[in-house]
């Protein structure tokens, strides 16, 4: 036998060890990468924040689960308005768990549809775990166990997208018995009971339905010169599809404004400059990891879009700015209601207010600049790429904090130098010139490692 | 635009002793291409041979490891933008499309050239109209074709590369494309596109080239006929 037809068999037979060996698809390792992920990235920054505000509520010398309960079985208002919450806030993540199109092909598998509605009423019970576990808690676990099938009810019927008068009904019936009906023995077997039927109807209608949601009409946002088209395409692809980072960021700024009121109140801060520095100094590391979120999700948007701007020839000040813009806009935002937020919390003088919103907007907009012009700097398509992003912005906070100890609030001026350096020298690299001498270095690099 | 860019330059793309390696795989060796003015050139190869290599060198999305490309007397390499402002380019399934509406994605494009809006009769003709307001990720994989089409039309642009042009498209879509095609023949412009649907390519008509083991050969009539019989022996 030739040394070819040797090599040829030898491949074959691994081929075949890897294409004919028995195949074993587990459905619930499908079911989680098809739609299970995409549901538990969706809910995952909203259940840290809800964690934080549990903390704040439920620990120490706060609020006993009880005593929540107790309201919502003692007073409608409390019960239809906790629910009500609780059912707006869960309804994106249920959506994002029954509406996954990947999950689409999972239905041509040969698995009975059973297995499918358990897979689905599993993961749904795990997305209301929350509420349902501060009611086991609360109020016992007939009064947990018949809020889960009420809640799975409810939401089943949500995702199935425009409802019919049936569903509607069934939508009424299940909120008017929540309203009319405390949760005594005798009212939590009647949710329950009518929950689990409204499910049993419901469930495998939404599992139907709501993967092939239509997708309604929208406006059209990107518009304009390339700058404003550019930014605006990242600040729409942002939203649409990024939408958790832009509720982390939220929540981050929500947690400075938390630790900026204790923290000045705590130390009994009066003077003006003071309350001023405290902010900045809680606010600067907060921002900047919140920014470093949302920078993440524009850089790859550009990724995305790298094959358009190179056959277009953008320029890097068009592809730098546009993209810092984009993080840019939201976080000043953010920014500038955590200014006013912390300002009106602290019942500070007026002058004091504007004060700390300009600064806060200042450093939110200088500290998104930075926290862009770092990650693009950080992350080069590397294995090591994680770690190293982790390592700027660790760095990057702990400079931020020792600045403003040091400079107080002339910590903004340090602020917008660092911004003006660092997105000049992302100008420059991104600058298409740059990028090809730097890729000819790398060819070179390569070919001829010891000569260079 | 066209005289001014023309002007003592016959051959309006020049790409010469372009080599690509991917890793330690050899895509392209010394690869050389002349397309001139109304001319249509056709890019033949299997599966992997590195036709989008070469297209994709040939838009500027790739840095050749060596070679040039000029196109109109600009050269393409070095981030050179004058050159891009001739090119259009439709990319093959692989390249990755935004998140966007249909609208949103040709004001992106219309902004990135510096182009004016594409004629509502164009729009209409490749079948836009109705999914101007659609994200492109709700499209098939036809439909993300036209506006990937539509997209690259904008600014006439003087060379217009296709990636598979007639993968997805239905036979109406692929009929309007060698209209179109023919057309921009007609007014002198250039077109490059890579293929392996015989009939398209039959119909076409351009200069065929074959991309093999890296190396690009001219195809003359004969090879062209020994082709098609090599492909119709198994059946016969």
């Amino acid at each position: 036998m030739s040394s070819q037809t040797k090599t040829v068999t030898a491949l074959s037979d691994q081929a075949a060890q890897v294409l004919f060996a028995p195949v074993r698809v587990p459905l619930l390792r499908l079911w989680w990468a098809s739609s299970g992920r995409a549901a538990v990235a969706r809910v995952t920054p909203l259940y840290v924040g809800l964690m934080v505000l549990g903390g704040v509520l439920f620990g120490g010398n706060g609020m006993d689960a009880r005593d929540l309960t107790g309201l919502a079985a003692r007073q409608a208002g409390v019960r239809v308005g906790v629910l009500g919450i609780w059912v707006l806030l869960a309804t994106p993540g249920v959506r994002a768990l029954l509406g996954a199109r990947s999950a689409l092909g999972m239905r041509a598998l040969p698995v009975s549809r059973s297995w499918h509605y358990a897979l689905t009423g599993l993961g749904m019970a795990t997305l209301e775990l929350p509420l349902v576990g501060l009611w086991l808690r609360g109020a016992g676990l007939l009064a947990g166990l018949s809020l889960l099938l009420w809640l799975l009810a409810v939401h089943a019927l949500l995702a199935q997208g425009p409802l019919r008068w049936t569903e509607r009904g069934l939508m009424l019936v299940l909120w008017g018995l929540w309203t009319a009906l405390p949760q005594h023995t005798m009212g939590a077997a009647v949710h329950g009971a009518v929950g689990g039927l409204v499910l049993w109807q419901a469930l495998p209608r939404a599992w139907r339905l709501a993967a092939e949601r239509p997708r309604p009409l929208e406006k059209p946002h990107v518009f304009g010169g390339t700058l404003r088209a550019l930014t605006t395409s990242y600040l729409v692809l942002l939203q649409r599809t990024q939408r958790p980072l832009l509720v982390r960021a939220a929540l981050l700024l929500a947690v400075a404004l938390a630790i900026a009121t204790l923290a000045t109140r705590n130390n009994h801060l009066v003077l003006p400059a003071e309350v001023a520095t405290r902010s900045l100094l809680v606010l600067g590391p907060l921002v900047l990891l919140a920014a470093g979120g949302l920078a993440g999700a524009v850089l790859q948007s550009e990724r995305t879009l790298l094959w358009l701007l190179e056959s277009t020839g953008c320029s890097g000040f068009a592809r730098v700015w546009s993209s810092q813009a984009a993080v840019v806009l939201p976080i000043a935002v953010l920014s500038a209601v955590y200014g006013a937020a912390l300002g009106a919390l602290l019942q500070v003088s007026p002058a004091l207010r504007g004060r700390l919103v300009l600064e806060a907007v200042l450093c939110g907009v200088w500290a998104a600049q930075v926290a862009m012009a770092l990650l693009r700097w950080s992350s080069r398509g590397e294995e090591h790429d994680g770690d190293r992003i982790l390592k700027v912005q660790l760095m990057a906070g702990a400079v931020a904090i020792t600045a403003t100890w040091a400079l107080h609030e002339g910590v903004l001026l340090g602020w917008a130098l660092a911004a003006v350096l660092l997105s000049g020298i992302a100008v420059s690299w991104a600058a298409p010139l740059t990028r090809y001498l730097r890729l000819r270095w790398q060819q070179q690099l390569a070919a001829h490692p010891e000569e260079v | 635009m066209m005289g001014t860019q023309s002007k003592g330059a016959p051959q309006t793309l020049s790409a010469v002793g372009l080599s690509k390696q991917l890793g330690r795989r050899v895509i392209l060796n010394k690869v050389s291409l002349q397309g001139v003015a109304g001319e249509t050139v056709v890019l033949r190869g299997e599966n992997g041979a590195g036709k989008s290599t070469l297209l994709r060198i040939l838009a500027g999305i790739l840095e050749p490891d060596a070679g040039q490309v000029t196109l109109c007397g600009e050269v393409l390499g070095c981030g050179g933008v004058a050159a891009r402002r001739h090119l259009g380019y439709v990319p093959d399934s692989t390249e990755q499309l935004p998140e966007l509406l249909v609208a949103e994605f040709v004001n992106l494009n219309r902004a990135l050239k510096s182009a004016p809006p594409p004629a509502p009769a164009l729009v209409d003709q490749l079948g836009v109209t109705p999914i101007l307001l659609q994200r492109l990720s709700t499209l098939s994989f036809g439909q993300r074709k036209r506006c990937c089409l539509l997209a690259a039309l904008l600014g006439d642009p003087w060379l217009l590369l296709l990636d598979e042009p007639s993968n997805g498209l239905d036979p109406d879509g692929v009929q309007l494309l060698l209209s179109l095609l023919a057309e921009r023949s007609a007014r002198g412009l250039l077109t490059v596109c890579s293929t392996n649907d015989d009939r398209f390519a039959a119909a076409l008509a351009g200069t065929e080239y074959r991309l093999a083991a890296g190396v690009l050969q001219r195809l003359t009539a004969l090879d062209m006929r020994t082709l098609t019989a090599e492909k119709e022996a198994p059946s016969a």
